[in-house]
């Protein structure tokens, strides 16, 4: 008689422990690779905040990137992995969000991006690039918005190209130069890297661009804020961790912190562009 | 060697195939950008057909190798295909496959072929019972449209069976309508077809023709229609007639003969019945019965007769009445004038009183005829009827072989009657009686009082039976003898009894008969008693009441007024004459201007050429509200006579009159002024 009453309450003692959260946190995701690679690579990621806060983590890739700052703002999205210039643009349109910290990759908490073109092309600046079709990734990609900024610097306009795609991924972009269908394009640098044996050449490098970054959204307790930017700051401390970190970019060792005045001159150089982007 | 060469051309058909698909692949990805899909495709590919591709390159238009797999250098037995892919217009890759055929691949074409043949015969099941899915999903989906259509064929069906059954009702509630509609007709309604063979009759049709149900279905009409020309008494029939064929319908009126033997006047109308084509399929005839109506045009035109006979008759009467006047005071006159008649003169005062008398009875069927052509209210009087009776009665029989017996009870109440009114009842009954008993035979009549109740009023009656021993009235007709032109006779209005009855009602009593056939009839009036004690007979008519003063005549009739006067002078009276109201307003006004009274004025009633009585006294009153006068008229019913005082009167008198009458008229008159 007793055997199954202790077998009940000790049943009843294991719950606790493997309940999960009261409410769901949303993670967003800014596309730009497919929808189920960021799912399978920030899956560690959501599982790590999930036993780190005790909320169940949901990830959602976002359609587009500006689907991806409106979603953050209107507060779809509790948290959020987003790129330099996608971070630029949500306070610019949206305001300040709390930070939760910048990805470091390669030991760097910046990137770079290059102007690449093939290797047997016969260009050699910018400015020879009026009246070339030009492929990016996306309009509003860190990767658009700094070379274009840099074109325009160098005198062009978008109206002096021939044309210009934009192919979702960097892989595209390279190798859609790569098969000659493109001038040139913009790619960041792991994948410059990686195709250079194949005969993709950097034409211009980019300034140096601040990481991808960790965002909240505004409503947010602040004790949850500062939990989640700890949680994912403790990540480099742990094997575990980087792996983590690892599984959402190769390169990635650790999340620092991060200052809005980190993006300073990246805002500085994307007001050059304002009006075009208006 | 067979074997190889279908070995190679089904590896040939397997790699365009394969070919086909790389490509329409491989151009969708290109086209879109999708640069980053190729390889990991191709390379999935290659896996797939391992064992058979030797050779895998797609290389870009500038010669960027997208994928490559395998070595160059081809083996001994191959077969290759190249694919240009053009997926913009100034791009385009190249896709080439070189396919091994070597014998160590055909040491496994078993298990190719197995699985090939394995393929194949998956793919024909599946192809098979994907048909087979289809064709039944087609079969059910035409099964299931089948059945729909069925479904609503069905309910179409049931809809016109509900709307068919609605209509059905429909008709059978319009049928019984028009069969209820033709029972309640009054006329007859008789359907023929285009023989004139009866299809269909109404109840009414029934009735008139005495043909009834079923037994008229299917004979002629004129079998079953007995119809005469009116008058002429030849037989009409209907179809040799024509006049069923007549368009717009026929109207003639007939005598029709029933197959029970009754007559009755009838107007048959005659109707088609037309099809779509305007051909006529049937009539119905419509049989009005028109007897009644008939009667009642009969009787309106006697009426019309009568009323103007009657206007004749008043109209002679009463000028005959001023005649008797004349004659009849003329009489009076010479009688009064031998006051203490002897010899000669007792003579001539016996042949004056006869003279009279005549001229009395004349004057009794004189107004007996004014009150037949006028009718009137009676003058009523508290009267001893037994009087009345006999001498009404005594005059009838006289000089028939009747005997005549009275019994009346000694205290016989009087009653309130108009004497001439009676006495006319009493003459019409006694006369029916005489008539009855042509041969002879007595007649009865009795007088007695009795009590009639009705609840806890008792009223006193007084009953009069007149019993004859004639040949009786037949059972069926007594109830019908009173009726106006009810008659057995062959000669007669038929409105003796008619007017009997009339009278009696008018004095608030009733007539009853009994009667047997060959033995006689009794009629028995009954009359409520009078409460007002009987009117004292003229008391002292042997002296003449005198007066003085003057008097004014007014009568058209100049013999009339002559003998008036005389009467008047003979009273002692001083007498102006007039002929008509006019004349009488004009001396009366003139004599009252001169302050000269008229005492009295007696004045004609009716003057068909002026003013009569009635305006007179209007007038006359007006002028002097004192003015008395006299109406005088040989119409008692008149209802100024029988209502003289609301005229204005003080007096009616009665043509002809006598000098004894006009005395007493004239002191009760100037008495009571």
């Amino acid at each position: 008689m007793r055997q199954p009453v202790f077998f009940l309450i000790a049943c009843l003692l294991m719950i606790p422990a493997a309940a999960p959260c009261h409410e769901v946190l949303v993670l967003g995701i800014h596309p730009y690779k497919p929808n189920n690679v960021l799912q399978k690579n920030f899956r560690p990621l959501a599982d790590y905040v999930q036993e780190a806060l005790g909320y169940a983590v949901e990830i959602r890739v976002g359609t587009n990137y500006q689907d991806h700052l409106h979603a953050i703002s209107s507060g779809a999205v509790d948290l959020a992995f987003l790129g330099p210039a996608g971070y630029v643009n949500l306070t610019k349109l949206f305001g300040e969000h709390p930070l939760l910290g910048k990805i470091v990759t390669n030991g760097e908490p910046v990137f770079r991006g290059h102007i690449v073109v093939a290797e047997n092309s016969s260009l050699t600046s910018l400015k020879e690039l009026g009246g070339k079709r030009l492929a990016f990734v996306n309009l509003f990609s860190t990767m658009y918005l700094v070379p274009y900024a840099m074109l325009k610097q160098a005198g062009l306009k978008v109206e002096d190209l021939s044309g210009q795609a934009f192919l979702n991924s960097h892989q595209n972009v390279a190798l859609g130069i790569l098969a000659g269908d493109f001038a040139a394009g913009a790619v960041k640098e792991e994948v410059f890297l990686k195709f250079t044996d194949r005969g993709l050449r950097s034409l211009v490098p980019t300034m140096e661009i601040p990481e991808h970054v960790f965002v909240a959204n505004s409503r947010l307790d602040p004790e949850l804020i500062a939990a989640a930017s700890t949680a994912l700051m403790n990540l480099k401390s742990t094997e575990i961790g980087v792996k983590i970190l690892q599984s959402i970019k190769s390169s990635c060792t650790a999340v620092v912190a991060a200052e809005d005045a980190d993006y300073d001159p990246l805002r500085d150089l994307l007001k050059y562009l304002d009006k075009d982007l208006e | 060697m067979n074997q190889k060469r279908e070995d190679i051309t089904q590896a040939e058909e397997n790699l365009t195939a394969n070919l086909q698909l790389l490509e329409t692949i491989l151009y969708a990805d290109l086209q879109n950008a999708g640069y980053q899909e190729i390889e990991p495709f191709l390379d999935n590919w290659v896996s797939l057909y391992q064992s058979r591709v030797d050779y895998l390159d797609l290389t870009a238009g500038n010669g960027f190798v997208f994928f490559r797999h395998g070595r160059q250098e081809p083996t001994d037995h191959f077969i290759s295909r190249t694919v240009a892919i053009q997926y913009s217009y100034q791009s385009s890759a190249t896709l080439s496959v070189r396919w091994n055929l070597t014998d160590a691949h055909f040491t496994a074409r078993r298990t190719l072929m197995l699985l090939g043949l394995i393929q194949l015969i998956t793919t024909l099941t599946l192809v098979f019972f994907l048909r087979l899915a289809m064709q039944r999903k087609r079969d059910s989906r035409m099964l299931s449209e089948r059945a729909r259509d069925l479904d609503l064929a069905n309910q179409d069906l049931h809809q016109e069976m509900e709307e068919r059954t609605v209509i059905e009702e429909n008709l059978a509630i319009e049928k019984e309508q028009l069969q209820v509609t033709l029972r309640s007709l009054e006329e007859g309604v008789i359907l023929i077809d285009c023989r004139g063979f009866i299809l269909l009759t109404n109840s009414a049709a029934e009735e008139m023709t005495g043909c009834r149900g079923q037994l008229c279905i299917g004979k002629s009409i004129d079998e079953v229609l007995d119809l005469v020309e009116e008058g002429s008494e030849s037989v009409f029939r209907l179809v040799e007639s024509g006049l069923l064929l007549k368009t717009g319908g026929a109207t003639k009126e007939l005598v029709m003969r029933s197959l029970d033997h009754k007559s009755r006047f009838v107007s048959l109308s005659c109707s088609h019945i037309t099809n779509d084509q305007d051909e006529i399929t049937g009539v119905v005839v419509v049989i009005r019965d028109i007897t009644k109506t008939r009667s009642l045009e009969q009787e309106q035109h006697k009426n019309s007769m009568l009323e103007a006979l009657g206007v004749l008759a008043g109209g002679i009467a009463h000028d005959f009445n001023n005649i008797l006047m004349a004659i009849s005071g003329n009489l009076n006159m010479a009688q009064e004038l031998i006051q203490e008649p002897s010899g000669d003169d007792a003579e001539l005062q016996d042949i004056l009183s006869n003279a009279e008398k005549a001229t009395d009875r004349a004057a009794d069927l004189t107004r007996q005829l004014l009150t037949f052509a006028k009718g009137g209210s009676p003058i009523l009087d508290a009267t001893a009827i037994d009087g009345v009776i006999r001498e009404s009665a005594d005059f009838v029989t006289h000089g028939a072989d009747i005997h005549l017996e009275y019994d009346f009870e000694p205290d016989l109440l009087p009653v309130l009657i108009d004497r001439h009114q009676i006495g006319q009842v009493i003459q019409n009954l006694v006369i029916n009686a005489r008539q009855a008993m042509s041969t002879g035979g007595s007649l009865t009549i009795t007088g007695s009082n009795s009590i009639e109740k009705q609840g806890d009023l008792e009223t006193p009656m007084v009953l009069i039976e007149i019993t004859d021993q004639g040949s009786g009235i037949p059972e069926p007709d007594l109830g019908h003898i009173f009726d106006p032109y009810f008659t057995t006779k062959k000669e007669g209005s038929g409105l003796g009894l008619a007017v009997v009855h009339s009278i009696i009602a008018r004095h608030q009593g009733r007539i009853e008969v009994r009667s047997r056939l060959g033995e006689g009839s009794t009629f028995t009036i009954h009359l409520p008693a009078s409460r007002k004690a009987l009117s004292t007979p003229d008391q002292d008519m042997r002296s003449l009441i005198r007066g003085t003063g003057r008097v004014l005549v007014m009568d058209d009739d100049d013999a009339v007024r002559l003998i008036t006067c005389r009467m008047v002078r003979e009273l002692g009276f001083e007498v102006i004459e007039a002929d008509q109201g006019a004349r009488t307003i004009e001396l009366y006004r003139d004599h009252l201007q001169r302050r000269q009274t008229i005492d009295l004025v007696i004045m004609d009633l009716t003057v068909p050429q002026g003013m009569g009585g009635q305006e007179t006294i209007r007038q006359l009153l007006e002028i002097d509200p004192e003015c008395r006068a006299i109406v005088s008229s040989g119409y008692s019913n008149d209802p100024v006579m029988a209502n003289h005082l609301d005229y204005g009167f003080k007096a009616a008198l009665v043509k002809p009159f006598s000098l004894r009458q006009l005395s007493r008229l004239l002191g009760k008159v100037l008495d009571q002024s």
